[in-house]
This record gives C-alpha cells, sequence and structure tokens, in this order.
C-alpha cells in the first residue's frame, strides 16, 4: 500500500499547479525575453558535473553565453525552476521531464513554450539505490517485503523502483510506498517511518553521513536508467539558436576535459559539489558523460510517459509524439555525429 | 662563388630536395597504407555494429531464432575487443557500452524465461521496457562512440592524408623555390656577365680593342671576362708588335734596298725561269752605262735567253753563265751558289767580274735566283800583285821559295836517268859578316847581284830561285851543261863565284857552301828534293866542307838522331840510365881512392850503349841538362850510400859538359843536389873536358868559381889535346889536371909523350894541381907514371868501368888494383 502524506501530496499539486500556471503564462507571452545572465538550474547529482565543470573553468563564457548555475537537490526541482521561468535552461533526468511533458499534452500549451531536449548530457545506470537502515551489507532485497519504502514522486527513484522491485520478486503490494522528497528521505529514516529510501547519488553518501549509522545499499544496473538532460523551450531554440550552440560547445568542452584530464574534472567537481574527491572517483565510474541525442532518448521518454500514464490508469486515446519535445538543431549544427535521430523524425520535429 | 660551385650546390639541392621528396613520398605512402589498414578495420567494426544493432532490433521484435542473447553478447564482446584495439578514449566508453548492454541483454533473456503471474506480469514489462531502453541507449551510445571513433579515425586518416598532401606539397613547394632561386641566382649570375662578354665580343668585331669587359662576378664568367681582357690586351701588344715589326720590315727592306744599291754590285732577281723580276740601282746604272735603252732596264726580260743569244767575245763566257745558272734554277746541280769570275773587255781598260748566282729556294721548291755581278777588278789586279809577292824574292827578284817550288811542281820529274838534273842549294858563307862591315843594303844588292849573275848563266830548262836570304836554289840540267859530277857541277859554279861583285863602291869576293842532289827518277818528290838539297848542304857547313853531294845515309844519320832523342826521353823517364864507375887509383900501391862515374844508357832493344852514341844528341837536343843532373844526383846518392856503408871512397867525380854550362846554371844545381844528399862538397869532383874553351866566356868563368867557392873539385879532363892553354889554367880554378890518355899511350916508347907527361907534371905542381894519368893500360906505364911523380890513374889496367854492384863489391872487400897478383908493384922508384 501507497502511504501519501497530505503536505506532500498538497505540495505536489501546488507543484503541478505552479507548472499549469506557468504554461498559461507563457502561452500570454510568445516572445522569450532572455536574461542578460542565462541561467542554468542544475542539481547535485553526478549527472550534472559538467554543468559544474564549464561554469568553473568559465567554458559558458567562452562559448559566448553568460550563464549563471544554479542548484537545487534534485532535477525535477531544477526543471522547476525552467517552468518557473526562474531558470532558462535545466538539467533533469527523464521521469520529471516526461511528467511534464504529460502535463503540458494535457494543457494548451502556447507554440514556443513547449519543453524541448537540447541533448543529453550524461547518463547512468548505477546511480539509484535502495538504502536500507540495516548492518548487513548483504541485505538481500527480498526482505524489503511488507517494509515502508520511501521514493521520490516524479522523479527516476519512482521510476527505479518500479522496475527493481519485479525484477527482485516484490510485489508492489508487498511494500508499502510513502512518497517523500529527496530532502526529507533523511529525517524519514531517522525517524523510521520508512525502512528504505530509494535515492540517487549522492544521497546515499549524505543519508550515511546524516544517520552515521550502518546503511545497507541495494542496487541494479539493469534496470538502473537515467539520463540526464539539458532542457529548455523551443522559442529559445528558436530565438536563440547562438546561446543554445555556445552552451553546448560549452558542455562538449566539458566533456572532452572530463576524458582528457579526469583527475582535474574530478578535483573540480569535489570542489564545486562538497563531496570528497574519493567518493567523486567511485560514482565517476558509474557515470557515461557523452553529450548526445539519439532515438533511444526518444524510446525512453515514451516509455516514461507510457509508464506514467499506466501508473495513472492508461488512456488509450492518448498519443504521445516524443519527437516534438526534442530540439536536434543545436547540435547537428554543434556536434551533429552527436546526433542521431532518423531523419524523418528530424523533420517531423521540424514541422 | 663560382658558378660551377653554385650548380653543384643547385644540383646537390635539387637531389636532396628530390630524395627528401622520394623520403616523404614512400613515408607518406607507408601512412596512408596504415591509415588504410585503420579504415579498413573501421570498416570491419563498423560492419559488426551493423551487425549487432540489426541483432539488437530482433531481439526486441522478439526474434529469438535469428539472434540468440548468447550469440549477441558473443557479437558484443567481439566488436568490445575489436574497438579496444582503436586506441582512443571513446572506444572505451565504447565497451563500456558494450559490457553493459550485454548486462541488459542477459537481463532481457532472464526476464523472458520468467514465468510470472499476469499482475506480475505489468511489472516485468516495465522491467523490460527499461531494459530495453538501456539497451537502445547502449546501442545509441555505441553508435556515437563508435561514430567518434571512426570520426576520429576518419579525421586522423584525413589529417594523415592532409599532412602527406601538404608534406608534399610543401616539399615541392620548397624544391620549386630552391629551383626558382637557383635559377634565379644562375640567371643574374650568368645573364649580366654574358651581356657583357657579348657587348665585348662585339666591339673586339668592330674593331675596337681598346673596350675591356666590365665583369664584376670572381666566377667562371670572371674568369673569362680576365681572359678576354688580358686576351685583348694581348691582342693589343701583338698588333703593336705586328705594326711594329712592319714598320721595322719596311725600315729593313729600305735598309736592305739601300743596302743593295749601295752594294759595289749589280744585282738583279730571277724568277725560276730566269725572268727578271727586279733589279738593284747598281743593275740599273750598269744598263744605262751600257746603253740599255729599255726602260725598264732589263726587268721582265729573260736573263737566259740574253746569255743564249749572246754573240762575240763574250758568247762563250755567257753560255757558261747560262748553263751554271740553269742548274741553280733548277736545282739539279744540286750547288748553293754558281759562281763564275770573268773578265770584262773593255776598250779603256782590263777589268774583272765575278758572277754569283744563289738559289731561292721555299719549302724545298726552287723559286728563282739571286744574280749578282760584282766588279772584281780591283780585288783581281790585288791578288795578282800578292801572287807576284809570294812567289818572288823582293830582294833578289827571284822566284821565291814558294815560287820556285811551284815552278818545280810544273817541271816533270825524270822519266828515265837519261832526264835527270841537279837540285842545288847554296848559300853564302859569312854573310853576316858583309853586312855587319858594308850594311844590309849592301848585303841585299849583293845577293841580288849574285842572283843576277847565277840568273844570266842559266840556260834552257834551268831554274833559279832564293829560299832564303842568301841562300839560292838552283836546278841545272848537267847533261846539257856537260857535266857529270858534283865536283865539277861545284867547279862551274865555282868560277862564277870567282869574279868580285862591285857593291855600293865595295868590292866584295864571296864563298859559297852547295848542297846539291841529283833527281834521276821520279821516286822522290818536289819538296823532298829541296829537303834533300837542303841536308846535304847542311851537312856541308856542319863539315865544313864547300859542297856535300846528297846521300841516303845523311838522311839515316839525320833519323837516328830524331829517334835517339826520343829514346833519351823516353830512358829519362823510364830510368834506362845507369852509372858505370871507373875507379882512380893509387899507382903507388893500387888502392882505389875515387871513381869516375860513366853514364851509360840500357836501351831496351840496343843493349847497353856507350856515351859516344848518345851524348852528342843529347848535347845538341837539350836533352844534356836534365841528363846530366840526373848523372850528378845518381852519382852524389852512390857516394852517399857507400860512406854510409863504411867503405872507403873519398871522392867521385862527374863529368861536366859546356853544353850544361851554356844551358843551366850548374852551380845552382850542384848545391841543390848536395843539400839533398848531404855528402861534402869535396868530395865531388866535376871533370870539365877542354872543349869547354872553345867558347870562352865570362859566364863560364863565374860559374866556376862558384862552383870552386862551394868547396867542389874541379877537373880538367883530357888535357893536352884541345884548346887548353897555359892563360886557361891560370885563370880557372881547377884542383885537378887529368893527362889525356893519348900522352899515356905511348909515353913508354915515345919521348915527346913522356916530355909532355913531365912538362905536365911539372905544371901541376907549380900550379898546385894534382895530376891524374888517364888510360893506364901497362905496368911500364904505371911504373914510368910513378918515377914521372904521377901518383893517381885510371885505365883498364886497373879496371874497366865497373857497373854499381861490382864497384860495391870492390870497395866493400877492399882489394887492391889490380887484382891480377903479377901485376902488383915489388918495388917502385920515384
Amino acid at each position: 500500500m501507497i502511504i501519501i502524506t497530505l503536505s506532500r501530496v498538497v505540495r505536489t499539486i501546488a507543484l503541478l499547479l505552479a507548472c499549469l500556471s506557468t504554461f498559461h503564462a507563457v502561452a500570454e507571452h510568445p516572445d522569450l525575453h532572455v536574461r542578460e545572465r542565462v541561467i542554468i538550474a542544475g542539481s547535485v547529482t553526478l549527472g550534472d558535473a559538467p554543468t559544474r565543470l564549464a561554469d568553473q573553468l568559465g567554458l559558458f563564457a567562452g562559448a559566448g553565453a553568460e550563464v549563471e548555475v544554479t542548484s537545487y537537490s534534485s532535477g525535477a526541482a531544477a526543471l522547476n525552476e525552467l517552468l518557473q521561468r526562474r531558470a532558462d535552461f535545466a538539467l533533469t533526468s527523464a521521469a520529471p521531464f516526461a511528467a511534464a511533458l504529460l502535463q503540458q499534452e494535457k494543457t494548451a500549451v502556447v507554440d514556443g513554450e513547449e519543453l524541448v531536449v537540447l541533448a543529453r548530457i550524461s547518463r547512468s545506470n548505477n546511480t539509484h539505490h535502495v538504502v536500507v537502515a540495516s548492518a548487513d551489507a548483504d541485505f538481500p532485497p527480498g526482505q524489503l517485503v511488507g517494509r515502508r519504502i520511501g521514493v521520490m514522486p516524479g522523479t527516476t527513484s519512482e521510476y527505479f523502483w518500479a522496475g527493481y522491485a519485479p525484477l527482485h520478486g516484490i510485489a508492489q503490494a508487498d511494500v508499502q510506498l510513502a512518497l517523500l522528497d529527496v530532502d526529507a528521505m533523511t529525517a524519514a529514516l531517522r525517524a523510521r517511518d520508512i525502512d528504505a529510501a530509494v535515492v540517487w547519488d549522492p544521497w546515499p553518501r549524505r543519508i550515511r553521513d546524516a544517520l552515521g549509522g550502518e546503511l545497507a545499499l541495494l542496487s541494479d544496473s539493469r534496470i538502473d536508467s537515467m539520463s540526464w538532460l539539458l532542457v529548455t523551450r523551443r522559442l529559445m531554440v528558436e530565438q536563440h539558436p547562438q546561446l543554445c550552440d555556445g552552451i553546448l560547445r560549452a558542455y562538449l568542452r566539458a566533456e572532452e576535459i572530463i576524458h582528457d584530464d579526469p583527475a582535474r574534472a574530478r578535483g573540480l567537481e569535489a570542489d564545486a559539489s562538497g563531496l570528497s574527491l574519493g567518493y567523486v572517483q567511485r560514482l565517476a565510474g558509474d557515470f557515461i558523460f557523452s553529450l548526445g541525442l539519439d532515438w533511444s532518448l526518444l524510446s525512453e521518454i515514451n516509455h516514461h510517459v507510457a509508464w506514467r500514464l499506466a501508473q495513472a490508469g492508461g488512456d488509450s486515446d492518448f498519443v504521445f509524439a516524443p519527437e516534438r519535445y526534442l530540439a536536434p538543431e543545436p547540435l547537428a549544427r554543434v556536434a551533429p555525429i552527436r546526433m542521431l535521430l532518423p531523419r524523418y523524425w528530424q523533420q517531423d520535429a521540424a514541422r | 662563388m663560382m658558378l660551377r660551385r653554385i650548380i653543384r650546390v643547385c644540383l646537390g639541392a635539387s637531389a636532396l630536395g628530390v630524395a627528401a621528396l622520394g623520403v616523404t613520398i614512400v613515408l607518406a605512402w607507408g601512412s596512408l597504407r596504415e591509415q588504410q589498414q585503420s579504415l579498413l578495420h573501421i570498416y570491419a567494426i563498423q560492419q559488426r555494429m551493423a551487425t549487432l544493432s540489426q541483432g539488437i532490433n530482433h531481439l526486441l521484435l522478439q526474434d529469438q531464432p535469428a539472434w540468440s542473447a548468447r550469440v549477441l553478447v558473443a557479437e558484443a564482446r567481439q566488436l568490445a575487443s575489436a574497438m579496444g584495439l582503436i586506441n582512443y578514449r571513446d572506444a572505451d566508453a565504447a565497451s563500456q557500452f558494450l559490457l553493459e548492454l550485454e548486462g541488459n541483454i542477459a537481463a532481457i533473456a532472464e526476464l523472458a524465461q520468467q514465468k510470472l503471474s499476469a499482475t506480475e506480469q505489468a511489472s516485468v514489462r516495465h522491467a523490460q521496457g527499461i531494459l530495453v531502453n538501456q539497451v537502445r541507449a547502449h546501442e545509441a551510445g555505441l553508435n556515437v562512440a563508435a561514430q567518434a571513433v571512426l570520426g576520429n579515425h576518419y579525421s586522423g586518416v584525413e589529417q594523415a592524408v592532409y599532412r602527406v598532401i601538404l608534406t608534399l606539397f610543401a616539399m615541392a613547394l620548397a624544391l620549386a623555390a630552391l629551383s626558382l632561386a637557383g635559377f634565379a641566382l644562375l640567371f643574374r649570375r650568368i645573364d649580366q656577365p654574358l651581356n657583357a662578354l657579348n657587348e665585348g665580343i662585339s666591339a673586339l668585331q668592330q674593331g675596337r680593342r681598346d673596350q675591356p669587359i666590365v665583369v664584376s662576378a670572381r666566377d667562371e664568367f670572371g674568369d673569362l671576362a680576365e681572359g678576354f681582357n688580358h686576351m685583348l690586351g694581348s691582342l693589343r701588344n701583338h698588333e703593336e708588335t705586328v705594326q711594329q715589326q712592319q714598320r721595322s720590315l719596311a725600315l729593313a727592306l729600305a735598309q736592305q734596298q739601300a743596302i743593295l744599291d749601295t752594294l759595289p754590285a749589280n744585282i738583279a732577281l730571277l724568277d725560276s725561269d730566269g725572268k727578271v723580276l727586279d733589279t738593284n740601282s747598281g743593275w740599273q746604272a750598269f744598263a744605262r752605262d751600257n746603253d740599255y735603252r729599255e726602260a725598264d732596264q732589263g726587268r721582265e726580260r729573260n736573263y737566259l735567253a740574253v746569255c743564249d743569244t749572246a754573240t762575240g767575245a763574250d758568247a762563250e763566257i755567257a753560255a757558261e753563265v747560262a748553263k751554271g745558272l740553269r742548274g741553280i734554277l733548277s736545282g739539279e746541280s744540286g750547288a748553293n751558289s754558281f759562281t763564275l769570275t770573268y773578265p770584262c773587255h773593255s776598250p779603256d781598260e782590263q777589268r774583272w767580274f765575278r758572277l754569283m748566282a744563289t738559289p731561292l729556294v721555299d719549302g724545298g721548291q726552287h723559286r728563282g735566283a739571286v744574280v749578282m755581278h760584282i766588279d772584281v777588278t780591283e780585288r783581281e789586279l790585288a791578288e795578282l800583285a800578292l801572287e807576284r809577292t809570294a812567289y818572288e824574292d823582293p830582294v833578289t827578284g827571284l822566284p821565291s821559295r814558294a815560287g820556285f817550288g811551284k815552278q818545280l811542281q810544273d817541271t816533270p820529274l825524270p822519266a828515265s836517268p837519261g832526264e835527270a838534273f841537279y837540285i842545288l842549294l847554296c848559300d853564302v858563307r859569312k854573310l853576316n859578316d858583309i853586312n855587319q862591315n858594308c850594311g844590309y843594303l849592301a848585303g841585299d844588292h849583293l845577293l841580288r847581284a849574285l842572283g843576277q849573275r847565277l840568273a844570266e848563266n842559266l840556260v834552257s830548262g834551268e831554274r833559279i830561285g832564293s829560299m832564303s836570304s842568301g841562300q839560292f836554289v838552283l836546278l841545272i840540267d848537267h847533261r846539257q851543261r856537260g857535266l857529270t859530277t858534283p865536283g865539277e857541277i861545284w867547279a862551274w859554279l865555282d868560277t862564277l863565284i870567282d869574279l868580285p861583285f862591285f857593291v855600293d863602291q865595295h868590292t866584295l869576293y864571296i864563298d859559297l857552301t852547295l848542297g846539291l842532289t841529283l833527281c834521276d827518277s821520279s821516286a822522290r818528290g818536289h819538296e823532298e828534293l829541296l829537303r834533300h838539297g837542303q841536308l846535304a848542304l847542311q851537312t856541308a857547313r856542319e863539315r865544313g866542307e864547300r859542297w856535300v853531294a846528297f846521300d841516303p845515309a845523311l838522311e839515316k844519320r839525320v833519323q837516328d838522331r830524331i829517334w835517339t832523342t826520343v829514346g833519351l826521353r823516353n830512358a829519362l823517364a823510364e830510368r834506362h840510365f845507369e852509372l858505370h864507375y871507373q875507379p882512380k887509383v893509387n899507382l903507388a900501391d893500387g888502392q882505389v881512392t875515387s871513381a869516375e862515374a860513366l853514364l851509360r844508357w840500357r836501351h831496351p832493344i840496343l843493349g847497353l850503349r856507350p856515351p859516344d852514341s848518345f851524348i852528342p844528341v843529347a848535347e845538341s837536343s837539350q836533352l844534356i841538362v836534365p841528363i846530366g843532373e840526373w848523372v850528378l844526383r845518381e852519382a852524389c846518392e852512390s857516394l852517399s850510400f857507400w860512406q854510409k856503408q863504411g867503405l872507403h871512397a873519398a871522392r867521385i867525380a862527374v863529368n861536366v859538359s859546356m853544353v850544361q854550362f851554356m844551358q843551366s846554371d850548374v852551380p845552382a844545381m850542384v848545391s841543390r843536389i848536395l843539400d839533398d844528399v848531404g855528402i861534402d862538397p869535396s868530395a865531388l869532383s866535376l871533370e870539365i873536358t877542354e872543349s869547354v874553351f872553345e867558347q870562352e866566356s865570362e859566364h863560364l868563368l863565374r860559374q866556376m868559381e862558384a862552383l870552386q867557392a862551394l868547396g867542389v873539385r874541379l877537373s880538367l879532363d883530357d888535357f893536352g889535346t884541345g884548346f887548353s892553354s897555359l892563360s886557361h889554367l891560370r885563370r880557372y880554378p881547377f884542383d885537378e889536371i887529368k893527362i889525356d890518355r893519348s900522352f899515356i899511350r905511348d909515353c913508354t916508347e915515345n919521348s915527346h909523350s913522356r916530355g909532355i907527361v913531365e912538362v905536365i907534371m911539372g905544371l901541376a905542381a907549380n900550379l898546385g894541381c894534382s895530376v891524374v894519368a888517364e888510360g893506364v893500360e901497362t905496368v911500364a906505364q904505371r911504373d914510368l907514371l910513378l918515377q914521372l911523380g904521377c901518383t893517381i890513374g885510371q885505365g883498364y889496367f886497373y879496371s874497366m868501368p865497373l857497373t854499381g854492384e861490382d864497384f860495391y863489391w870492390l870497395l866493400s872487400s877492399s882489394s887492391h888494383l889490380p887484382l891480377n897478383e903479377q901485376a902488383k908493384i915489388t918495388e917502385v922508384k920515384i
């Protein structure tokens, strides 16, 4: 059974309402006003390391863009900054993005205000973990049956848990899901409101540091799929292509540095994130920093949307066209080799 | 830099560039091959990726039969392995993708095998969807990584190709630039000097030889220009030299022409046909003087034709000239010149001309001749005068010795005794007295008168000449005169000079000495006849006879004298002389007191020769001086030797001739030898014959006094037979008198001889001289001499002259002479 606290429900509803109001407001203002300093909203996940590296090394400025990077606890929060027009670009995983798209599909959105993905900057299949307050390091997943599991709704943690449970023979009914913000996971575990929390790196380290106790960390890379996306609005792509190109070039340059000088990149990431260098090094092995836009992302977004629709009870008449939410033009200009979308999809997107 | 060096540098640089280009091409080819291999490898990877992608699609479409998970995993591993070969960071990412892909594919396969309930299947499908997306994402990532890898490799290939192209282009550009620079440099180094050379050569062709080529480069062109300028300078110098030579030649020709014109000769230049090409002024003047009226004065006329057509008195000479000239012109004569002296029959005076024709030869070809007529009249006249002087005695006007000899040569020698004639040579005795008394002019007049008298008395066929001053030569046909013997001929001649000659107010009588020889056959030549006459005349003079006819013995005696002289020189050099010693003995007891050294000549062929056979010859040939010195030194050394041997030899005596006193410094010679040998001067006696007084002189006296001063004893040899006089004995410082053997020989029988010996003994006693008796041969003579007071003697009674060894033995044996015991004296009464 799923336990949903009132405050969390209110907060989620408020968030959705805010998104809707934002879409509405955008629909009334088709011309995008760009700030003097472009704001990119990111999060603490290591998948967002290229953003911090480009910011630290001034790569955005070198690419012709005055950028300010802001960081949030999750990609959903960062995306919310974009939706609230407090940011121009956001870095988020596919799960919040799919949720936002699904919301946009259900509401009228002025042309150009729809969210679009410029590129996937990183991905990982080993960044989500089930953190269990247990001294047994080899805590078997089957013992989660009957436990209270904390997940953050609208994020990949929820998506991960949905794949992890059946893969380890855990039926949804065997556990109680507690929908919590990731910031609240630590307190919930401390309060034993939940037995386990599905979080992403670096939250397990933070929880351990906060709780100080022994924790079991359950992972499964097979169904751990997280793509870290650079998202903006369509108008930004259409009206400020040079800005978009410059930002993509900065990400490409940061990616080169990560690959060519990983020690330096990890050191900078450690400085920027406040994590220890050793932890950053361990996490880095679980991430693939490869800027790109390919058909698998379409499939992934489509799968997220389909899963979320299925979670909501399903809508047989709903036809989702994920290509509408991709903006391949900047990447096709900056790094065409990284753009692997089928041509007819690109043409559809153009239409 | 020299052009050759520049060209070598260019060629070297070009070769280096071509080599570098070749190396670059080879390296580029290798690089391209390597890139090609990489491309092939990438192409294979692409094929694998396409295959894997196709397999994944099949898997996602549940096309299990075609692509099982296991096969895909294996394929993914192979692809990872293949990509691992690519050294690029994207390959690592691709490998990571593939590894994860492998896990996802395996998970899909695992889920597919689970048997789930209907409610669980929905969750499983969600997981499957995630997995499928994973696979898709991995495939996409793989594609991106692979594309990155491929792109990088394509970029690498492209860059490699670009590098190759750029390198080749750069090399080609560098090579071209280098070549251009080299050619530009060469052009720059060649163009200017080449133009300068062309201008210089053009200037030279236009005759401007004062325009040197200015090339500043220090290369081959500089050398060429320097050589050209040097050649130009040489050419100018050569031209100046040629001009100077032309001027000199013109001057020389003018001078030569002037010389030719001033030569006292008529000169014409003929061609090979004899045509006159040119003449000198003398020829032209001769032509004018002889009224040669043609304007060219003989030029262009054929000289041979002129000679051939000559007539009259000159025709014969002209024909001879034409013949000789043709030989010269054709070269057939082989002569270098043709010369002919011919008389010119001028009506005014007799003149002579000498024609000289010399061929003009050029390269072995006879091109003509130079004909020269020289007036040699003066020379001919001079030669006639010279001939007259040479063949005529200026004093008597008679043929001189040469003239007479020439006449004698012209006289045929008798072919038979019936054609015999006499050659007489006579000279005037004491002509010197006439010259000194009456003057040489009178002497000359006398000789001329004598010659005239002799010539006037010659008959046909007889000839007379003057051999020298005061000596006449005659060829007498005695048969025609009826004279048969030399005495009759002398008598005829004597009658001719019997009458006096009146010369320069002097009445002179002369006497002649005649030598004559009969020429009765042609066995003797003319010169030999004259020489035989001279020999007969010389013999007559020596003998003091009025005439002597030639006899072959006379010639033999002369020849003997000559050969003896030669033999003496050889004997002196070869030490063929030796001394024999005749002991001088105390007549009382026969003891040897001293010895007289006597010279002997041991001739290698004739054996031992007595002094009479060669001493006169030695005296006449001046060999007596070295021979006498040898005798004196040998005798002194023998005496010294004997004395050193402790033998009783008080003194040695050596004969000295008058010639030695006349031709040498005898005291100096004696002093030098005495010093050399080291004997007491008083042990040496020099025996001097009375003949020295025939030519008594102060010189002789001074030498004898000098000898006496040296302490040498002087002995008067052969006293009583010659020119000795009491005044001689008084004047000359003799220590000893040797009584001639002629007085000793018959002193025992002839009272006059005994008386002479007694007088000599008394004279010697009065003069304080010792006496030596020569030629003691008998006991009676010894005894008589002892009775007369003569104590020293020598002669065969005691000993004949002994060789050195025998005399040494005699001294060493202390024997008393004579060795015959019966002859020894038992009692002597004085």
